[in-house]
Order: C-alpha cells, then sequence, then structure tokens
C-alpha cells in the first residue's frame, strides 16, 4: 500500500508531501469546466504533467459529481489538484445520493465494474497512476483522487488500470494534514496564463479586476473613468494595472516543481486614445449596472428593494433640514416638487454616441477576445438599450400618473382642508350658542335658587298673613261684640250721660272704635288684595316672590301687627269701659237704691218713671 | 446591540438624517438607531437599536409620524454598503443572450477574483474588521433572512439573536474568500448558521465551525485574519492564503483604499 501522508482524511495534501502547492476551487456548475482545465493545465505546462490526464480527471470527476443530467450541482463539488515533486493529484469530492464501497475494489480490479459509477470510476482509473476513492458514511461523501506521475505520459505508458486505493472514512476523520500553499484559481494569473486579456490602452487587464472595477460604487464610476481617461500612457500609476499583482507574488514562492508561466505572456503594450478606453468602460459600466440591476429577476429579487432601510441608504437618506419645525410642511416639500419626464432624446442620443465610440474602439482593437467581449457588450446594449426605453416609457408614465395623483390628493387635501375650516366655525359658532345656553341656565339656576328661598319665604308669609287674617276676623269678631256691649252700654247709660262724667270718655271711645272699625275694614281690603296678588302668582306658576313683594308683605305686617296693637289698646280700654261701666251700673244700683230709699221717706215721687228710665 | 445615545436633544436635529417611514421595510436590519421625535418631550428617542428591525405592527404604530431619524452614522456605513452591491452584482452576473446566442459566460475563477477585489475596501489596517461591519455587508449580498426566524430568534434572546447574525455574516466573507462565489449557496450559508444548522457535509460544517471558534459571541470586537494561524485544518490554511493575498495587495496599493471605519469613537456607535 502506498505511503500516504493521511489516508482516512479528505484533501489531496494527505496523499502528497509537505512542500505540495494545492490549487482549490468551488465549482457551481459544469459552465467554462474547459477554461478551468485550461487554467490548470497552462499552469502545469512547464511541470511535465500529462494534460490529457489531468483534462480526464476532472472531466471524468465531474460527470461523476453531476447527479443526471442538471449541469448544476445540487452540493458543490470541491476541487483540489495538488502537486508536488513527484505527482499531481486531481481530487474532487462532492456529496452523494449514497455509495456502496462494498466489493468496488474487487470488482475494479478484476475489470468487472458494476452500474454507472463504478463505469465512470474504471475509465477514470485507466487515465489514472494511481486513484484513491474516500467515501465517508455519515455525510455521504465521496472523494476521487486521480494520481499521476509527473514527467511521464499517459499514452507512453502502456494504458492499462492504475492502483486503486479505497478508503471508507470513520465518522471522526483524522487530523488534516498540511500543504506547504494553498492557491484559490481565481488567484491565478489566469489572463496571463489563458492569454486571453482584454488589451486595452496597452495593458492587459484581467476579467476580474475589469469587473471589480466596474461594480464599485456607479457614484465613484466617473471618477474612475475621468482618471482613467486623463492617465498619461507611459507613466500612469494609477491606471488600473493587472499584469503584476497576486500571481506574481505566489509565483515568486517556492515551488519544487515548478510550474512557472508568465515569463513571455502578453505581447508588448499597445497605445490607443484613453478616451477611448474610458468610453468603453464607461459603456460597460453602464451595461453592467444594467445588468446587475436585472439579474435576479422577481423571484429572488434586490435585497435592496427587499430590504429597504436596512439595505439601501444613499438613495433613501434626506438630510434633516436644520432649522425647525422637523415635521413642518416645509420639511417634506422636496416630495411634493414635480418629477421631471426623463428625456428618452438624450437617452438615444447617448446611446448613438456609446455606438459611434465602440465602433472606433473596435477598429483599434486588435485581440480577438476583446473583440469577443465587446460584440457581446453591444448586443448586450442592445437589449438593455430597448429595455432601458421601455422602462423610460413606463417611468414616465408612472411619474405622471404619480404627478396626477399628487395633485389630486393635494386637491383633496384641500377640499378636506376647506371642509374642516367650516365644520371649524360651525362648531366655534355652536360653541357660542353653548355658551350663552349655558350662561342663560346659569342665570335660571340661581333664579330657581332664589325662587327655592322666596318659596319658603312665601309659606311663612302665607301663614303670617292667614294668622293675621284670622287675627284680624277675632278682632272683627271682638269689634263686633263691642260695638254691641258699646251700644248696650249707650243704651243703659243715655240717662246716666249728663249726670256720669265718663259718659264723654264714652263717646271718644266710640270714635277711636269707629275709626278701628275703618281701619280693620281697610286691612281686609288690603288683605283681600294681597290675596289676589298671591293667587295670580300661583296661576302663572311663576315663582317670582320679588323683593317689593316681600316688602308689601312686610309692610302689610307691619300694619297688622300695629292694628293689632291698637286692637289691644282698644281692648284694654274696652275692658276699661266695661270696668267702668260695672262701676256706672252699680252706682247706678247704689243710687236706685238710694232713690228707693229716699222714695218712702218723701213720698213725692213717682218710681215708675225712674224704674222707666 | 448596545449604543450610547438612548435619547439625542432636540438641538441634535441638524445633525440627523430623516427617513420617510414609507422606505422602512418590515424585518429589515437597522444598520444604526432608529429615533423619533417626541414633541412633549422635546427630544428624539431610540426606538431602535442597531441590528434589530421592526415588526409590521410597530411601524403601522409608527405611522402617523410618518418620518424616522437616523445619526450620520447611517451615511458613513454606505461604503460598506456599497461593497456588498458590487459583490453581489458580480455574483449575479449572468450573460445575455446576444443574437439569439448566449454570450460566453464568466468563468467561476474569474468571478472568484473579482469578488476578492471588490472586497478589498472591506479590510482595515493589518487585514482585520469589525464584525459590525460584516453584518452590513452580508446583509447586502444575501437575501433577507426569514422574518418567522428572525422574530423567533430575538424573542428566544436579544444576545443570541446579534450572536447568531454576526456569525452568519462571518461565514458568508469567509465563504466568499474561500471562493464559494454563489448566491444561492451563500444565502444557504448565511441562513444555516444564523439558525444554528449542523449540517453533516464536512465542508460547511468545518467552515461553521471555524466561524464559531473565531467569533465566539457578539462581543468580538474585531476579526483579524491572523486569527487563523493558530487553525491547523485545511480550511483554515486556505483562508490564511487567500488573506496573504489581500494582505499583499493592501501593501501594494500606493494609497489605501479601506474604509476607516468604526463602530466605536465620536462618530460611531459607541463613545468612550
Amino acid at each position: 500500500m502506498a505511503d500516504f501522508r493521511s489516508r482516512r482524511s479528505f484533501g489531496v495534501a494527505g496523499v502528497l508531501s509537505e512542500k505540495c502547492h494545492v490549487f482549490y476551487h468551488t465549482l457551481f456548475h459544469t459552465k467554462q469546466l474547459g477554461r478551468i482545465t485550461d487554467l490548470l493545465v497552462s499552469r502545469f505546462k512547464q511541470a511535465r504533467t500529462d494534460e490529457f490526464g489531468v483534462r480526464m480527471a476532472m472531466t471524468l470527476g465531474c460527470f461523476q459529481g453531476v447527479h443526471g443530467d442538471q449541469e448544476v450541482f445540487s452540493e458543490p463539488l470541491f476541487m483540489e489538484v495538488g502537486i508536488d515533486s513527484a505527482w499531481i493529484a486531481v481530487g474532487l469530492s462532492f456529496d452523494t445520493q449514497g455509495f456502496d464501497l462494498t466489493g468496488i475494489e474487487t470488482r475494479l480490479k478484476q475489470g468487472a465494474p458494476q452500474g454507472r459509477v463504478e463505469n465512470i470510476l474504471w475509465s477514470l482509473l485507466h487515465c489514472s497512476d494511481q486513484m484513491i476513492v474516500r467515501y465517508q458514511e455519515n455525510s455521504k461523501r465521496l472523494e476521487i483522487i486521480s494520481m499521476q506521475k509527473i514527467g511521464q505520459a499517459v499514452l507512453e505508458n502502456t494504458f492499462g488500470p492504475g492502483t486503486l486505493h479505497v478508503f471508507a472514512l470513520e465518522k471522526n476523520l483524522e487530523a488534516e494534514v498540511k500543504a506547504g500553499a494553498y492557491v484559490e484559481l481565481g488567484d491565478l494569473d489566469y489572463a496571463k496564463l489563458l492569454q486571453d486579456e482584454v488589451e486595452l490602452l496597452g495593458k492587459k487587464v484581467p476579467a476580474g479586476e475589469f469587473l471589480a472595477q466596474v461594480a464599485e460604487n456607479p457614484t465613484r464610476r466617473d471618477e474612475m473613468i475621468h482618471r482613467i481617461e486623463g492617465a498619461s500612457l507611459a507613466t500612469s500609476l494609477e491606471s488600473i494595472v493587472i499584469d503584476g499583482g497576486p500571481s506574481q507574488s505566489l509565483n515568486q514562492e517556492t515551488l519544487t516543481i515548478s510550474a512557472t508561466e508568465s515569463d513571455d505572456a502578453g505581447p508588448s503594450p499597445k497605445e490607443s486614445s484613453p478616451s477611448v478606453f474610458g468610453r468603453l468602460r464607461s459603456i460597460v459600466g453602464k451595461m453592467f449596472e444594467t445588468a446587475s440591476q436585472s439579474i435576479d429577476g422577481p423571484s429572488e429579487g434586490s435585497p435592496e428593494e427587499k430590504h429597504g432601510i436596512g439595505i439601501s441608504t444613499t438613495e433613501a437618506l434626506e438630510e434633516a433640514p436644520a432649522d425647525y419645525p422637523l415635521d413642518s410642511p416645509s420639511a417634506h416639500a422636496s416630495t411634493d416638487a414635480p418629477a421631471e419626464p426623463i428625456a428618452s432624446d438624450e437617452l438615444q442620443e447617448g446611446f448613438e454616441s456609446i455606438e459611434m465610440n465602440v465602433k472606433k474602439v473596435r477598429s483599434e482593437i486588435e485581440s480577438p477576445r476583446a473583440q469577443k467581449i465587446l460584440d457581446g457588450m453591444m448586443g448586450d446594449l442592445t437589449v438593455q438599450k430597448s429595455k432601458l426605453r421601455e422602462l423610460t416609457r413606463n417611468l414616465n408614465l408612472v411619474m405622471s400618473q404619480r404627478e396626477l395623483a399628487i395633485k389630486s390628493e393635494r386637491q383633496a387635501m384641500q377640499e378636506t382642508l376647506r371642509r374642516n375650516e367650516l365644520i371649524l366655525r360651525q362648531r366655534e359658532s355652536a360653541l357660542a350658542k353653548a355658551k350663552e345656553q349655558i350662561g342663560t341656565l346659569s342665570n335660571n339656576m340661581d333664579r330657581l335658587k332664589a325662587t327655592a328661598s322666596s318659596a319658603q319665604n312665601e309659606a311663612q308669609l302665607k301663614r303670617k298673613f292667614d294668622h293675621a287674617v284670622d287675627k284680624a276676623q277675632s278682632l272683627a269678631l271682638e269689634n263686633e261684640a263691642l260695638k254691641k256691649k258699646v251700644e248696650s252700654l249707650r243704651v243703659a247709660g243715655a240717662g246716666q250721660k249728663e249726670k256720669t262724667g265718663a259718659q264723654s270718655e264714652l263717646l271718644a271711645i266710640k270714635e277711636k272704635y269707629a275709626r278701628s272699625i275703618r281701619q280693620v275694614e281697610e286691612l281686609k281690603k288690603q288683605n283681600a288684595n294681597m290675596m289676589e296678588k298671591i293667587s295670580s302668582d300661583r296661576v302663572r306658576n311663576t315663582v317670582t316672590a320679588t323683593d317689593a313683594t316681600k316688602g308689601k308683605m312686610d309692610q302689610v305686617m307691619r300694619i297688622a301687627n300695629e292694628k293689632m296693637r291698637e286692637a289691644d289698646v282698644y281692648k284694654a280700654q274696652v275692658l276699661k269701659m266695661e270696668q267702668e261701666e260695672l262701676k256706672l251700673k252699680r252706682k247706678i244700683q247704689e243710687l236706685r237704691t238710694q232713690i228707693k230709699q229716699m222714695g218712702p221717706k218723701s213720698g213725692s215721687g213717682d218710681p215708675g218713671k225712674d224704674n222707666a228710665a | 446591540m448596545d449604543f450610547s445615545d438612548k435619547k439625542l436633544p432636540r438641538e441634535e436635529a441638524p445633525h440627523l438624517v430623516r427617513i420617510s417611514l414609507d422606505r422602512i421595510q418590515p424585518h429589515a436590519l437597522m444598520v444604526a438607531p432608529a429615533y423619533v421625535l417626541l414633541k412633549q418631550n422635546q427630544k428624539f428617542i431610540a426606538v431602535k437599536g442597531p441590528l434589530d428591525f421592526f415588526l409590521p405592527a410597530e411601524l403601522e404604530r409608527l405611522r402617523d409620524r410618518e418620518s424616522l431619524y437616523f445619526t450620520k452614522f447611517i451615511e458613513s456605513v454606505s461604503p460598506i454598503q456599497d461593497v456588498g452591491k458590487s459583490v453581489r452584482a458580480i455574483l449575479s452576473f449572468r450573460p445575455q443572450l446576444v443574437r439569439g446566442v448566449e454570450m460566453e459566460p464568466l468563468a467561476s475563477f474569474e468571478r472568484s477574483d473579482a469578488v476578492i477585489r471588490a472586497m478589498r475596501p472591506l479590510w482595515g489596517h493589518g487585514v482585520s474588521v469589525e464584525p459590525f461591519f460584516l453584518c452590513v455587508f452580508a446583509d447586502q449580498i444575501c437575501n433577507p433572512l426569514p422574518a418567522a426566524h428572525l422574530e423567533s430568534m430575538r424573542d428566544r434572546s436579544v444576545e443570541a439573536f446579534e450572536t447568531a447574525l454576526l456569525q452568519s455574516s462571518w461565514a458568508v466573507t469567509l465563504a466568499l474568500v474561500m471562493g464559494m462565489c454563489d448566491l444561492h449557496y451563500l444565502n444557504r450559508i448565511r441562513r444555516e448558521v444564523f439558525e444554528g444548522v449542523q449540517p453533516n457535509q464536512n465542508d460547511r460544517r468545518g467552515l461553521y465551525d471555524l466561524v464559531q471558534r473565531t467569533l465566539p459571541s457578539s462581543s468580538t470586537s474585531l476579526l483579524r485574519m491572523d486569527a487563523f494561524d493558530g487553525h491547523e485544518g485545511r480550511m483554515g490554511e486556505k483562508i490564511k492564503h487567500r488573506m496573504t493575498r489581500i494582505r499583499k495587495e493592501a501593501m501594494e496599493k500606493a494609497a489605501p483604499d479601506h474604509i476607516d471605519l468604526s463602530i466605536h469613537g465620536e462618530k460611531g456607535l459607541i463613545r468612550g
């Protein structure tokens, strides 16, 4: 068994020496597989490797990695091509749907492969001095390494199967061994190795640098073009120099199997107009920009569209205004500005100018690859031009629609504003009315409050009034009684008027009594009036017991009280008079008895007349 | 993600960038803190931090505000975004049909070379980069992460969410460095690392292990390329050698073209 550094781990470094260089690449599709193989073969040209063997290994290995007829791998195919002083190893590893290693070694050694995979492996074994097949069951990963001796072509050997080594890898792999260097294929100076650089302005520009430059920030593209255009041909350090770069440095590294490639690479620089170069770059830049925008289509979409602010900021940024208020309409004024339609004439002129320039450039370019690229670009430009026209048309349409929409929105907003103002005015007037009503209501409330208190006063007054009326009536009754008594007394004391001094007093009292009677009558009248007034107030259901009424009532009460006092005085006088009357009666009685006693003594008097008197 | 200015006085308005709310997409990762103006307080209050995202309902709630405000940091990351856009353009480039014939496609090594050249400005002095910017970079290249995964991961742990974001972006960057120039594959790598999937496939598993070792948590402040010196594996060796090219090119450049940017410092997100 061969003495490999590592058997039970993936990678070609394990089957080569420590100083080996490993060139690796990840393949996602089979496109340009030929160019990749070309690059590798070109890289190993000086090492006297078997070109055909490498090509076969690459092709068959990739064929093995492809499941079915698809040209895009479901899982990437990892390619490693290692080289040391004795061997070149082409390794391809990929995921499988499942692979059975049982008996494969025996079958292949016996020349009896079974199935498609084993047949391919059998073919590959014939192109290899040694072939290593490694398979890890848990990851279902298969690695096929085709090893060829350096300096010995396959066709020079007796064509037959090489040595086969089959390893079933455990879940836990051996520690991976180091290589002297790992080189990604993109780090190779492929432009020189493949001799297909685009020669412009006397410089050879690899596609990578070309793409990287035009894919840069569009805002810097014009500056870059200007810089390139303005550069001196002979001394420009700023122009894009590609002929050195990473591959040079890699070539300088010690390689036991020296595979140099670029000493004689590239024709002598050819001068051409810098402006032509700039214009071409400008064309391609625009194309690239357009292409990159239209690549993914609706399925994947640009992250710019999907991410919103998380992705695209520069276009979305707006400076916040320094002056306040921030949310004032002026802050959004930029959005209200009418959009100017994109002038398709200018675009047309631009395209025509580009086409003219490209024609000039075409005449100055000699490299067939550059011509080919230019053809492709021009075709692409035509497609993009029509797309751009369509887009311009659509954009203008959208802009006009948008403008129309903005106008209608503005009108609607103005209308809404007017309506709002009207509503505001109506509300203001309603508010004023409401305020007025509130004032009225508050007045009414005050009145009601006052009314509530006056109602109580009224009840009191009424009670007082009733009381006064009762008193007045009782007084009237008493006066009637007194009148009767006075009349009876007058009748009784008529004969005694001249005789007693109390009779004159009685007359005065009578006059006073008559006067009081009149006053009582007047009071009665006043009370009647008041009753009428109160009843009329009740009928109107107004609760306006005004101060005047209150005053009147007070006055009435005052008068009533005075009259009561007067009545009391009169009562007292009446009592006094009654007492005097009683005294007088008694005196009369005494006088009568004296007269009677005097009658029989004198015998000259008529007792009947005296009694009648 | 931690950042210094949770609140800003209204006087800072001239130094802020206003972005219409219509332009903010749900689940889009923020590259700078998002502020709203509270008129009552007269202050800008941060509603989202960097690497966070808005939910549709949150955007709906903010709808009456019309705009969000960002610090100028959002503008300073645009060169990183441009690098991402360039890389995506290179990866997305497909040949067009010219007069019915398909134009000669790019070879994958040309694409790989172009990507490494386009990524040149990403690497700072000493070929190093802050993980945050890788997130901005990868976000430009890849399709958005699934909204449900973003939400569930953030709800589980913000720390784990940010770590997953940074690790997935780092994985995408390393895959590109290793020449895996396929947009579909990169999207898959980003999603798998973000979701913490452990693939059977050796190379991807190796890559994810490498990512875990070199960027164990969101607190990792700087990713240096010499971090791969200690890794014995084949993958580490490949990356190390590819970085040698980047370093050499950076040194050979008369004028450094890297983007001098940091989340720390006066112009960054974290001050002091």
